[in-house]
């Protein structure tokens, strides 16, 4: 327990570190506290809400990762699996379509159509698994099967729909479309939800932990041992679809950071849920800050999309911690 | 005897898919016994214990413990009448034996609360019964078949149950092993728990079992294991014909 809390600790610290380098440090250099009026207005007005926005965003997504992970009892499970952010980004494709052709500014309608994509991926995917979901799977084997090739599928439905918007669109807006796919952290009218989404799906996950940890070494072990099974995973994949489509609405679908930051953290602290859930919302959080930190600056004033350095960074990264685990 | 009724199965029937497995089985277990259920592959013994255990619903009929019904129970209640260790351990994830036999408190204790000296002391224990103590720190997903089912077995023994179903606790032993599980079973029994296991060997059965359930097409014969245990019903259940071998160290049933 020591170790947890040691960790945990570590984890904050440098979450508050990404937090406040990112909030003073952006394209056009860093700022230092000299309380000129128009560097705080920069701050509050620009850096600050966007640094949480990727703080939210990244811990979102690690949160969604992990779960999933658990409910399909699959370490390279991610948030997108299920085809929810797939949802979302044809949604907001063709929000961001339709607005085009009746002249609405494309900023408004994203966030909007995302929201529902994500909406519809998730009540599609809860009507087709919906029956197996309250059946306690009893092989081991089979279990989550279903769920996932149902959720693989509707994701690439979805990306079809995505194909065709793109093929679609003029060639003004595809710029912007193929920038939403992204992944964009510019936008943060929606970050108040989200941070109460995330603060929601964290405050679950760790009071259901020790339940989590026994569904993880499999549905039936679990109920043997105590653990009302159904209703578990109906609300864990709640809790993971929510986050997941708190994320792709606020920020697009970046890549990675869902997949690498559970995995990564399983390889260094072990598969205990209530050290490793929150441990992903900190690690999560505070790696795709300094992503976007890196993002602006790296060749500033271009700003890169950030699921490039979430990709360039985690590869990497994820290869050497594989390489150096046990197995 | 008046050992106390642990387990009460009333008209019982059971299906898989449309086939019919068994149907319409009265069925009593008292703390203190060791009863072994024996069949044909595909017979319905899984399919028993799973019931029993109320991962599933029966076709007809009801499983009672001491407080009634287990369709009216919570799952953690239930986890505290009985425990089963499953035919196969699938883990997709890695992590300590100790640990792993550690989720076994649970049942006590679903909580926050991390596992202290004690349940370490504890685990080690229910380990060391099993041969498995020099495992403790080893990963499950590392061990052989048959090390990965005692630490199930370990697992099962820390929950601490009034009812230990087991499906197939010797299949994966080798010789010495198999003995060691039949022996530890033996002891739980006698320890005033009630302990069903299904099993595909007789010879094992004869040895430690007080009780038999012996499943055959359309017909379930239950009662003390040497009346069940005889050439004419084993050989109207399996369908292949039986010797008695007698030995110095007992009867033994050879198929022939």
């Amino acid at each position: 327990m020591r170790r947890a809390i040691l960790l945990l600790s570590c984890l904050a610290v440098l979450a508050g570190l990404a937090l406040v380098l990112s909030g003073l440090c952006g394209s056009t250099g860093c700022l230092r506290p000299s309380g000129d009026p128009a560097d705080i207005a920069m701050l509050l007005q620009l850096r600050v809400p966007r640094a949480l926005t990727a703080f939210t965003v990244g811990a979102l997504l690690a949160m969604a990762g992990a779960l999933m992970q658990v409910l399909l009892r699959n370490p390279l499970a991610e948030p997108y699996v299920l085809g929810v952010s797939g949802g979302s980004a044809a949604g907001a494709l063709l929000a961001m379509l339709l607005a085009a052709s009746i002249s609405l500014p494309r900023q408004h309608v994203a966030a909007v159509g995302a929201a529902l994509g994500a909406g519809l991926a998730v009540l599609l995917l809860f009507g087709l698994v919906g029956k197996s979901l309250r059946r306690l799977p009893l092989s081991p084997m089979a279990a989550g099967h279903r769920l996932l090739l149902t959720g693989v599928m509707l994701a690439a439905g979805f990306g079809a729909v995505i194909t065709l918007v793109l093929t679609l669109a003029g060639d003004t807006q595809l710029r912007g479309m193929v920038f939403w796919l992204m992944g964009d952290l510019e936008d943060s009218r929606f970050l108040p939800v989200a941070a109460a989404i995330a603060g929601a799906v964290l405050l679950w996950s760790i009071w259901n932990a020790p339940r989590l940890n026994l569904l993880a070494r499999g549905e039936s072990f679990a109920q043997l041992l105590g653990v009302p099974v159904v209703r578990l995973r109906v609300a864990t994949l709640c809790a993971a679809s929510l986050a997941t489509a708190a994320a792709v609405t606020l920020a697009g679908t970046i890549g990675f950071v869902g997949l690498v930051v559970p995995h990564g953290l399983r390889l260094l602290v072990g598969n205990d849920q209530r050290v490793l859930l929150p441990a992903a919302a900190l690690a999560g959080g505070a790696g795709l800050t300094l992503a976007d930190l890196a993002a602006r600056t790296i060749v500033a004033p271009m700003q890169l999309p950030v699921g490039v350095i979430t990709a360039l960074i985690g590869v990497p990264l994820f290869l050497w911690l594989l390489s150096r685990s046990r197995a | 005897m008046t050992a106390s009724l642990l387990l009460q199965a009333e008209g019982l029937t059971l299906r898989a898919g449309d086939a019919t497995l068994v149907e319409n089985l009265d069925w009593q277990v008292r703390a203190g016994e060791f009863w072994c259920v024996l069949g044909k592959n595909g017979i319905g013994k899984s399919t028993l214990l799973h019931v029993v255990a109320g991962l599933m619903k029966p076709v007809s009929g009801r499983v009672c413990s001491q407080d009634g019904d287990i369709a009216r129970t919570t799952a953690q209640q239930l986890a505290l009448w009985r425990g089963l260790q499953a035919q196969q351990q699938v883990d997709a994830f890695a992590c300590s034996v100790l640990d792993s036999v550690m989720a076994g408190l649970h049942p006590y204790r679903p909580g926050w609360g991390w596992p202290d000296e004690a349940d370490r002391r504890a685990a080690l224990q229910v380990l060391d019964r099993l041969d498995m103590a020099s495992c403790a720190d080893a990963d499950v997903m590392r061990l052989s078949g048959g090390e990965r089912q005692r630490v199930a077995m370990a697992t099962l023994m820390l929950q601490a149950p009034q009812l230990y179903l087991l499906d197939e606790p010797a299949s994966h032993q080798d010789v010495a092993a198999q003995q060691l599980v039949m022996r530890t079973l033996k002891e739980l029994a006698d320890d005033d728990h009630a302990v069903v296991a299904t099993m595909h060997d007789i010879n094992l059965a004869t040895r430690f079992a007080s009780h038999v359930l012996l499943i055959a097409e359309g017909e379930v014969w239950q009662g003390k294991a040497v009346d069940i245990l005889r050439p004419d019903l084993l050989e109207a259940a399996y369908g292949c014909r039986f010797e008695i071998v007698e030995s110095i160290a007992g009867r033994w049933l050879m198929p022939a």
